[in-house]
């Protein structure tokens, strides 16, 4: 399996950076040094911090920097979560599942739907109680060398059946209602295989796949119309792994092998014609094109959060939490909290951009809190050329070096679960005021110890799933 | 109806497997080497065309009638097409009515018994107790529509009457027909009644059988008696009616439906043997149907009906007058398959076989005899040895058939030109090739290596959404595309000839017929795939990408040593020589002497807007530089500065063309359009000429 490629290292894709930006950010960016500058200590609030960073590759297994700090932290704040593993269960194909989603459409009282996705199969099961995992449905692609990646689900606005949406290596997307149990629409045009989809926050019919072809593309499955192409000029300059809309829709941000993360705004007049324009276009009674929209400029673009693979991003409120892949020969271990101030303090006149303090290695092993632009900066008047970002927060954890690990968040967006690749699933409350002191809980279990590759809370939060490289399928339910 | 077998449908022909049957070789293992190497090669294949056949009986895409080489599986003609009229299909159906009025009074639906069937477990203790028949009502039950008030259906039942059925009669010494007991149900009572409108019509049998010898039930003379029987709509209650006092008396029903509620007439002619339930024993409730898998050797009591008993079998007609003309249409075992030729165990007599098809007056007479014809054809016995050659051709097995219906599909070809053509056609997976042999014909079938199994249709179709092309589920617009519907290419005669083994081993005979353009394009910046009716437009005419002019205005803007006003101009110019540029069309600018004349085009266009931002020093560097680079000639900068002098001169009230002007600027860069009355003259000789964004 490609996803299980360690060793691959992303310099190549790093070192080819678009010449605007270069301009744009200043030297210490491209710097090919690895270890800590001055910069650091400088902004780091917390003091000590840096200390136990264990900065040399060599320093690998179970550096004692960990037991020194780390944990004593982490119990002395109770996460107030906490999980029971109540069942698991192992699909007989024996390849890793990518993917894992509950249902969040399905009516209260029914019972809890998610489907899973991996090698060519499509997996439906339903929880029940005491821990019952219900086998549903299976589909299998009918090509033995598809490998399903990821899963979405929406809903048919006409009938109200949930449908669900995969796709994966082939790179064609497959829309299932498994009411009728049946594929309904299949839509070809990615050049490459699709890492992640997602549904339109409000408008059920507007799904969003994201393809190693570089770009993101934007489909209206009631119409079977292709709205919109982000990439080209300054789109990803590699796989685009991730994507997320913002939770009113307006707003996508994207993240990729580029090491970039970039933000496309909808909710502009050309994007608005083009949506409405989709769904009056019937191919039936004209014989004009449909014509696409390729949106080649990012509203916002930033390479300054992470210094390699970004495998993950999701929007929380206006904030964004983003996670990138280990540089696996510089770390093994959690590495420390680290918290940047606020932009209040920093000269609009004397632009020092904030990233300068994020040196490479800070944001390793850690998801990112972060918004573009400083602080008090509205997101929405991001200019494109904006070149700070403000890191709020960090959720570390450790032995996640392989990439195509996502984490997610439950309905709610009160709790955020990751799995790594030994099987240990992190649970981050938060509600917390500052994101500084989220609380994690480490969930473990001796039988787990395969790379664990997506999780899906329930709608109602009570239910957490944890999917594998070995086929398996973790139940967490929660009890408190 | 679970229960019941109908013996006309029966008529299972061997199944292809027979195909499959290995010759008997001495030796075991060796036997299954080869069987193994004989599936290997013909099992796919096969089952892909088994599939075919069926799905093509159920939903055929095709009729094999309309094919050329079947001309004789179609049995009308076109020759009443030249005298038709339209007033005729009045008269027709006028007539028709007519006569079916006149028809259905006289017809009868006749029921002849011809034994009541039951093995007893314990073989009765006494011999002479032993009885030879049994007594057998036949009602007829009438469903009819539920009405509002009513809980259930109403049922209204019939008797038509009761006959003494012989018990277990010897099949093996055949009686004639005529002294087997029989009854007549007149069709009258099929019509609908007045009172109550009938939803279904069934029969109902029940046989007592009793422990004595004499019998209770009444012999002939009650057959079509109109007695309405009170409505029972229980059948419990029914059971203990019968239940006769003090003596053993054993009931068995049946029942069977004549007319749905679809008023589909369900019992064709044919031979029947039904399925009888005792009352007593309770009956397997329908409502909880499983799944059980069956074990080797356990007994299962609805697979050991017919073998066991209590069956009921009678012969069923439906007679028109006195005559002996059939009315309704025969039960054919398959519609592929006539009923001659080889028929199963067949041991009890039938008058069923040589009954005449339906042959209404309407149809002339030679298309009759024509009819007459086809049926006999095939009774000429030819054998055709299919010989399956597999593991390169070095080994072969083979199977011998009597008829000329298809192996695969078992479709009737009636003909050995039309079995080779339809063979070569329908399953293109093997190759056939035709030898003559003293008995009949010889087919060698091997595998085609050269087949492609690649979509031969509209690749349309394959990127259309699922369930568009081919829906199943009714009528779907389609994409307009031109099909090759009627070919008609130059036909040589039909002859046996053709199906030969050539000797060049031309291998042209296996390709496919597609002809025409069948190719399916992409739109270039999307991949996705182009409709035909939109082939006209071309998704790559632009030469002006909004992306290009887009990049060309932000990387204007990224300069810090050019001012707004150049800048401006400079965006500008270069979308200016950008649209027109690359593709020498009309005026494309590929040329250093062309400078000159796009810079008149420029001051036409953009004149107005320069002079209105005040720009004209800029333009007017933007020349000179120009000319510095020995593009344009000092002509050139006088023309064009007079020019742009006039315009400005003209230039009605500034603001009138505001709205002209934030259109070109909305085409020209991405609105980042700075006010610069300032910049106008005084910015100058900030500018770099190294930075100048012509072109060249």
């Amino acid at each position: 399996m490609r996803r299980e490629n360690m060793s691959e290292t992303p310099t190549e894709a790093g070192k080819e950076m678009p010449t605007k930006k270069q301009k744009l950010s200043s030297d210490e960016n491209s710097n090919p040094d690895l270890s800590a500058d001055e910069n650091d200590d400088a902004v780091s609030v917390e003091s000590g911090t840096n200390v136990e960073r264990p900065d040399t590759p060599t320093n690998t297994a179970n550096a004692p920097g960990r037991k020194s700090w780390g944990k004593g932290k982490w119990k002395s704040k109770k996460c107030k979560y906490s999980f029971k593993c109540v069942n698991s269960l192992r699909e007989d194909h024996g390849q890793p599942l990518f993917g894992v989603q509950f249902n969040w459409h399905s009516k209260e009282g029914d019972p809890l739907v998610f489907a899973t996705v991996g090698s060519n199969r499509v997996t439906l099961y339903e929880c029940h109680s005491q821990g019952e995992i219900r086998l549903l449905q299976s589909y299998v692609d009918a090509d033995a060398d598809e490998n399903f990646y990821t899963c979405a689900w929406t809903f048919d606005t006409s009938t109200s059946h949930p449908l669900l949406a995969v796709a994966g290596s082939r790179g064609i997307i497959r829309v299932i209602n498994h009411i009728t149990m049946q594929c309904i629409k299949h839509y070809v045009g990615h050049g490459n295989a699709i890492n992640e989809l997602k549904f339109h926050p409000r408008d059920p019919n507007l799904l969003l796949s994201v393809s190693k072809d570089h770009a993101l593309r934007l489909w209206n499955i009631q119409t079977d119309t292709l709205v919109a192409i982000f990439g080209g000029v300054e789109g990803h300059r590699d796989e685009v792994l991730s994507a997320d809309f913002d939770l009113l829709g307006e707003k996508i941000m994207s993240c990729g092998m580029d090491h970039s993360l970039k933000l496309w705004t909808i909710n502009s007049e050309r994007m608005q014609k083009a949506i409405h324009g989709s769904y009056e276009y019937n191919p039936s009674k004209t014989n004009r094109p449909w014509v696409s929209q390729k949106i080649h400029f990012p509203d916002f673009s930033t390479r300054d959060i992470h210094r390699n693979y970004v495998d993950c991003v999701r929007w929380l409120g206006d904030l964004i939490l983003s996670k990138v892949r280990l540089r696996i020969f510089l770390f093994k271990h959690i590495r420390h909290i680290l918290l940047l101030g606020c932009g209040s303090h920093c000269d609009p006149h004397n632009p020092t951009p904030l990233f300068c303090s994020s040196p490479d290695q800070s944001c390793e092993n850690a998801i990112v809190c972060w918004k573009p632009g400083k602080m008090e900066d509205d997101i929405d008047r991001i200019k494109p050329n904006e070149s700070n970002v403000t890191i709020l927060g960090r959720f570390d954890y450790s032995q996640c070096d392989i990439w195509y690990m996502r984490f997610s968040m439950d309905f709610w967006q009160k709790m955020l679960a990751l799995g790594n690749q030994v099987g240990k699933l992190y649970v981050w409350d938060l509600e917390v005021e500052d994101p500084h002191k989220a609380k994690c809980t480490i969930l473990t279990l001796p039988r787990c110890t395969s790379a664990i590759r997506q999780t899906s809370f329930s709608r109602d939060s009570s239910i957490l799933i944890a999917v594998c490289d070995d086929a398996s399928i973790w139940r967490w339910d929660r009890l408190r | 109806m679970s229960g019941t077998s109908c013996k006309a449908n029966g008529a299972v022909y061997p199944a292809s497997t027979t195909v499959m049957t290995t010759v008997k070789k001495p030796k075991m293992e060796q036997i299954q080497a080869d069987h193994e190497l004989f599936l290997q090669a013909f099992e796919k294949p096969t089952q892909i065309y088994r599939f075919l056949r069926t799905r093509n009986l159920i939903a055929p895409i095709f009729l094999h009638r309309t094919l050329t080489f079947m001309t004789h599986r179609n049995t009308r003609t076109n020759a009443k097409r030249k005298t038709f009229k339209v007033d005729d299909m009045l008269l027709k159906v006028e007539k028709m009515k007519g006569e079916q009025e006149s028809h259905s009074l006289s017809s009868h639906l006749q029921l002849t018994f011809t034994g009541f069937f039951h093995k007893d477990e314990k073989p009765s203790q006494n011999s002479e107790n032993e009885q030879s028949s049994v007594s057998l009502e036949v009602l007829l039950v009438k469903v009819c529509h539920k009405k509002r008030k009513d809980v259930s259906c109403p049922v209204k039942q019939v008797p038509t009457g009761k006959k003494q059925v012989p018990l277990n009669p010897d099949c093996s010494n055949q009686t004639k027909p005529g002294s087997l007991p029989s009854l007549l149900v007149s069709s009258n009572e099929f019509e609908p009644s007045n009172s109550h409108m009938v939803k279904s019509y069934s029969l109902l049998f029940r046989v007592l059988r009793t422990g004595r010898r004499d019998m209770n039930g009444l012999v002939n003379g009650e057959a079509n008696e109109n007695i309405d029987v009170t409505e029972v709509p229980n059948r419990k209650k029914r059971s203990s009616a019968h239940r006769e006092d003090g003596e053993t008396t054993e009931t068995f029903v049946a029942q069977m439906t004549v007319f749905d509620k679809n008023r589909r007439l369900q019992l064709l002619d044919g031979e029947y043997e039904v399925s009888m339930q005792g009352m007593e024993d309770c009956p397997v409730s329908k409502k909880r149907a499983t799944w059980e898998t069956i074990l080797d050797g356990k007994r299962l009591p609805p697979f050991e009906t017919f073998s066991q008993g209590p069956t009921l079998q009678f012969t069923l007609r439906w007679t028109g007058d006195a005559s002996d003309k059939s009315t309704a249409p025969v039960a054919k075992p398959l519609a592929t398959r006539n009923s001659d030729g080889s028929s199963p165990v067949e041991s009890r007599p039938s008058t069923l076989k040589s009954a005449p098809l339906a042959v209404k007056a309407s149809v002339s007479t030679d298309i009759q005899m024509k009819r007459e014809q086809i049926l006999c054809e095939p009774r000429q016995k030819l054998r055709i040895f299919y010989q399956f050659l597999y593991n390169n051709n070095t080994r072969q097995q083979t199977e011998a058939r009597d008829d000329l219906h298809c192996p695969w599909c078992t479709l009737n070809c009636r003909k050995l030109y039309s079995l080779l053509k339809h063979l070569k056609q329908s399953h293109s997976r093997f190759i056939f090739n035709y030898v003559p042999h003293p008995k009949g014909a010889r087919i060698d079938v091997s595998i085609n290596e050269c087949y492609d199994g690649s979509y031969v249709g509209n690749p349309q179709d394959i990127h259309s959404q699922p369930g568009f092309a081919f829906s199943r589920n009714g009528p779907v617009k389609r994409t307009a595309v031109t099909h090759v519907l009627v070919c008609r290419p130059k036909r040589t005669k039909p002859s046996l000839s053709e199906f030969l083994e050539s000797e060049d081993g031309e291998l042209e005979q296996q390709r496919t017929y597609v002809s025409g353009h069948n190719r399916l394009y992409f739109h270039s910046d999307s991949c996705m795939p182009l409709r035909p009716q939109e082939m006209d437009v071309d998704s790559e005419d632009e030469r002006d990408p909004e992306w290009l002019r887009e990049k060309t205005a932000t990387q204007l803007d990224e300069f810090t040593d050019v001012n707004e006003g150049e800048k401006e101009v400079m965006k500008l110019w270069n979308l200016h020589v950008m649209k027109h540029g690359y593709v020498p069309k009309s005026c494309g600018f590929i040329a250093d002497n062309q400078m000159n004349q796009a810079s008149m085009q420029f001051v036409e266009k953009c004149g107005a807007y320069i002079a209105r931002r005040n720009l004209c020093r800029n333009f007017l560097l933007h020349l000179v530089s120009m000319h510095d680079f020995n593009l344009v000639s000092v002509a050139t900068i006088d023309r064009a500065m007079s020019r742009l002098r006039h315009i400005q001169e003209e230039l009605p009230d500034a603001g009138a063309d505001d709205q002209a002007d934030r259109a070109l600027m909305e085409g020209a860069c991405n609105g980042t359009a700075i006010a610069c009355s300032s910049g106008g003259g005084g910015g100058t000789k900030h500018g770099k000429r190294t930075k100048s964004s012509v072109t060249d």
